[in-house]
């Protein structure tokens, strides 16, 4: 997988967790407004009060809408929740999550940012297989726009709380770990690269 | 710092609050009209059990509304020059096994802190002037020699050791003792068990230095072995979350927000000057910690509640440990409420009591849990009409109010309890539970500290010996439905509500079977429990190195999973070097391995390790490496912590509900034919 198909894959899951939002509370919405017209209809049936032709057309109208919402709602949420499972498990095989503030990371107690579309944001298309053009900030390696994780550990709470920075493996700096085997800590200054688990893991 | 709460979720909780007060007004109004008075008696107290779950649901739901997550603050995030404040880690111990108490010593005297202002005290209960002057020489002479041994071994690591003259008050007895021997500005405290990892400091001195006026910086007790009832019958340790997962990831975040987060006895960090103010922690109730914070909240200092989880314990192996713990829990906090009244406790603001309140009023639980119990039991098999109301009533307030509840819980709790699982532990607790609180209410000052046996080892299975009352409970619930179905055969006025009652028994009936499978005590060979590691390292072995994956990890050993076709793969008996990155240390270290076993999984050769340390330090490395990384916690909490639907909570309990019924089939089976082999012998022996 390279960046570029990352990109296009976490889009497709973005979408998906989007829509599946909406099948879930339209399905809450459809199972609220049968249980409301269930409700009132066996009340008129019991009590029949005063009112009860427009409480009859009220209760109608509810099932009428919820009838069809909720099989469909259900069917959709189904559906979209096997396939947001199965986007997310090419993730998993490959090692990665996706993290709380929606970064690709490693799958890793000490996780490495792998994709952060909130800052590569539409430049991603043009990141697989392009030359090193050094914008970015603090690596003169990286075309990827990249910056140490944690900074905002606090507000996500992910469990980000390492400094690793990305680098394509084409990229020198990144091509392995530090000394220490933790990940290239001292590679460059200003920039911790982790070339060896990022994007070469990604092409198996 | 304090997060807006989102508009959506308060709105959602208001609804559900309205719909849960209609539901006990209409009940409390309309539905306790019963036609005897004994009828009434049990209507009433069925009227006041759900009381009770409204006022809890609604307390919990102002409580929880609004968690606060508190930003990650370091040393390196104060200003240059700070003056640090110097450190007392205090581990009181009773009768912990040395082996026990050395890992927790290491591990302290490894964590980040400039030299010279961190002193490690272990704080000996078991070995005081006391003990070893009893008139048992048996007993004094194991206290005398635990006494030394524990001496030596706080030698060989550089930790201090006290002791006192006599075991008054217990665990607070204790430390209040050393307070007086110490003169640290801030102190830890930790269990036996709590072993830290190496940012504790790091991560929490920064917000004493910050905020003078805070006395308590508490966080989460992560615990590495799963509960009886979890290892006993769901066996889903690393997959769901753990009964104390509740407490520490949602409830002491939403009481932070309130300024009502309070001390729970370990994995704390506390400011010496407000505690001695107050003469030491407080000693009164059998929860020393939490009776301690309603008095320093009650003098205006401030706690805060870090959600990381820095400090990993042992929950009780057994059932009956387990009931121990959860009794001195109960009767500690219902003393609180007795003795302290945090309701009228001068100096608390109105949301600290409402805080406490709710900490508090939970443990009134096993009341309730009981009457939700035999309330249908006694309309089932004695006809008694506890509760009055047609099926178009029940559809109208009831269903909502049901409803109402699981949207509530699963909004406030959902990530951290899982619908059902909650009323199998809470079920268990109550039988034993309710007879702790009676006696605490007859005689608030009664109940003495008892430490809960933990780091225990069990050969083989057997019931536990507590299963008695479950049994008759089983058996009285199984008779309830024969009563149920006669009843909805013999009377079709009353089927609506017969049926209705028969849904409500089921529920019982399915969480007492799913209670009675933790009954049954698994085996438990590992003292130290492994945990996942996840983490790559390399083996030394015969000259050569080969790469490997450690898959889990305990201060006494490892797993690791090499390549099948190395050369030179280990053999069992044969001693490697094992190198793996400590990122806590920021190092690599490097440990001194037994190879026990040998043997091929998911296509890898697994090598079950133990390390055989050359040095002190060697030593100090292997604990740094299983417990030094408090990013490996909270990544393995993060793996488990997530919500799941009713109906998949429902098929869960209904996929365990057989195993107790093997299972205890089994054991009986096996025990009548033991009976009967030994008749059999004695007999032949005889003839």
């Amino acid at each position: 997988m390279t960046l570029d198909e990352l990109a296009a894959h976490m889009r497709v899951l973005q979408g998906a967790e989007r829509t599946l939002r909406v099948a879930r509370r339209l399905f809450a919405l459809g199972c609220a407004l049968f249980y409301s017209a269930v409700s009132a209809l066996w009340f008129l049936v019991y009590h029949a009060p005063a009112g009860q032709t427009v409480l009859l057309c009220l209760g109608l109208v509810l099932l009428a809408g919820a009838l069809p919402v909720i099989p469909g709602a259900w069917l959709a949420r189904r559906r979209l929740w096997k396939r947001r499972n199965r986007l997310h498990s090419v993730l998993f095989a490959q090692g990665l999550r996706v993290d709380e503030a929606g970064r690709v990371v490693t799958n890793e107690p000490h996780p490495t940012l792998v994709y952060d579309r909130a800052m590569t944001g539409d430049r991603a298309t043009g990141l697989a297989g392009g030359a090193h053009d050094g914008s970015a900030p603090g690596c003169p390696h990286c075309p990827v726009a990249v910056r140490p994780v944690g900074a905002d550990t606090a507000r996500s709470g992910a469990a980000v709380d390492g400094s690793w920075l990305v680098c394509r493996p084409a990229c020198p700096a990144g091509a392995g770990g530090g000394a220490d085997g933790l990940a290239g800590a001292d590679a460059v200054d200003g920039c911790r690269h982790r070339g060896a688990v990022g994007l070469a893991d990604l092409s198996q | 710092m304090m997060p807006p709460a989102a508009p959506l979720r308060l709105l959602v909780l208001l609804l559900t609050a309205v719909i849960s007060l209609r539901y006990i007004a209409w009940r409390g109004m309309f539905t306790l009209n019963s036609s005897t008075l004994f009828s009434t008696v049990l209507a009433v107290l069925l009227y006041l059990a759900e009381l009770y779950s409204v006022v809890i649901s609604l307390l919990g739901a102002l409580v929880n509304s609004t968690p606060l997550r508190r930003p990650a603050l370091t040393l390196a995030d104060l200003s240059p020059g700070t003056v640090l404040p110097s450190v007392d880690v205090l581990v009181p111990s009773y009768n912990e096994p040395a082996e026990m108490l050395e890992v927790t010593l290491r591990a302290a005297l490894r964590m980040r802190y400039p030299g010279g202002r961190l002193r490690v005290y272990l704080l000996d209960d078991g070995g005081t002037d006391a003990k070893v002057a009893q008139p048992d020489p048996e007993k004094a002479a194991a206290a005398l020699q635990r006494r030394a041994v524990l001496q030596a071994l706080c030698a060989r690591l550089g930790a201090f050791y006290l002791t006192r003259p006599e075991n008054s008050h217990a665990k607070a007895g204790n430390i209040n003792h050393a307070l007086r021997h110490t003169d640290g500005e801030l102190i830890v405290i930790l269990d036996a068990d709590h072993v830290p990892t190496g940012d504790f400091l790091d991560r929490t001195v920064p917000w004493m230095v910050r905020r003078p006026e805070v006395f308590l910086v508490q966080t989460p007790h992560f615990m590495i072995n799963p509960d009886p009832i979890d290892r006993n019958l769901l066996q889903s340790f690393r997959r769901m979350p753990s009964e104390n997962d509740m407490f520490y990831q949602t409830i002491q975040k939403g009481l932070d927000f309130w300024a009502s987060s309070f001390f729970c006895g370990s994995a704390a960090l506390l400011r010496r000057a407000p505690l001695m103010a107050i003469g030491g922690l407080a000693g009164e109730t059998i929860t020393e910690d939490a009776e301690t914070a309603i008095t320093l909240h009650g003098q205006g200092y401030h706690s805060v509640y870090l959600d990381r989880p820095m400090v990993a314990g042992l929950n009780p192996e057994t059932f009956t440990a387990f009931v121990i713990q959860r009794m001195r829990w109960a009767q500690g906090m219902t003393q609180i409420l007795l003795l302290k009244r945090p309701f009228m406790h001068p100096g608390l603001t109105w949301y600290q009591r409402v805080g406490y309140m709710s900490s508090l009023l939970f443990w009134l639980f096993p009341f309730a849990r009981l009457i939700f119990i035999f309330s249908p039991l006694a309309y089932l098999i004695f006809g008694f009409d506890v509760y009055n109301a047609s099926t178009m009533q029940i559809l109208a307030y009831t269903v909502p109010h049901v409803v109402a509840g699981y949207i509530m819980s699963d909004m406030l709790f959902g990530r951290t309890r899982w619908p059902l699982i909650s009323e199998i532990y809470e079920l268990m607790q109550s039988i034993f539970s309710l007879r702790a609180l009676i006696q605490v209410v007859a005689n608030p000052r009664h109940p003495s500290f008892v430490v809960t046996p933990k780091g225990d080892t069990l050969e083989e299975e057997f019931i536990s010996p507590l299963a008695k009352p479950f049994y008759w409970l089983f058996a009285v619930v199984g008779i309830g439905f024969a009563f149920g179905i006669w009843r909805f055969i013999d009377d079709p006025v009353t089927r609506d509500m017969t049926t209705v009652v028969l849904v409500w028994n089921t529920l019982n009936f399915l969480t007492l079977t799913a209670a009675l499978g933790a009954l049954v005590e698994r085996r438990q060979r590992r003292a130290s429990p492994r945990m996942p590691a996840q983490q790559s390292g390399t083996v030394l072995a015969a000259g050569a190195e080969m790469p490997c994956e450690i898959d889990d990890l305990s201060a006494g050993g490892a797993r690791l999973l090499i390549d099948p076709a190395a050369p030179q793969a280990p053999k069992r008996g044969e001693i490697i070097r094992l190198s793996a990155p400590a990122p806590q240390m920021g190092r690599t270290v490097t440990l001194r391995c037994e190879v026990c076993s040998a043997f091929p999984v998911r296509r890898k050769l697994a090598l079950g390790i133990r390390f055989v340390p050359a040095t002190e330090a060697e030593a100090s490395d292997a604990v740094a490496l299983a417990f030094g990384d408090s990013a490996r916690w909270q990544f393995f909490l993060d793996r488990r912590i997530r919500p799941i639907p009713f109906t998949t909570a429902l098929s869960m309990i209904l996929g365990l509900i057989w195993q107790p019924v093997l299972m205890h089939s089994r054991m009986f089976f096996a025990a009548v034919r033991s009976t009967c082999v030994s008749l059999l012998r004695q007999g032949s022996a005889h003839e």
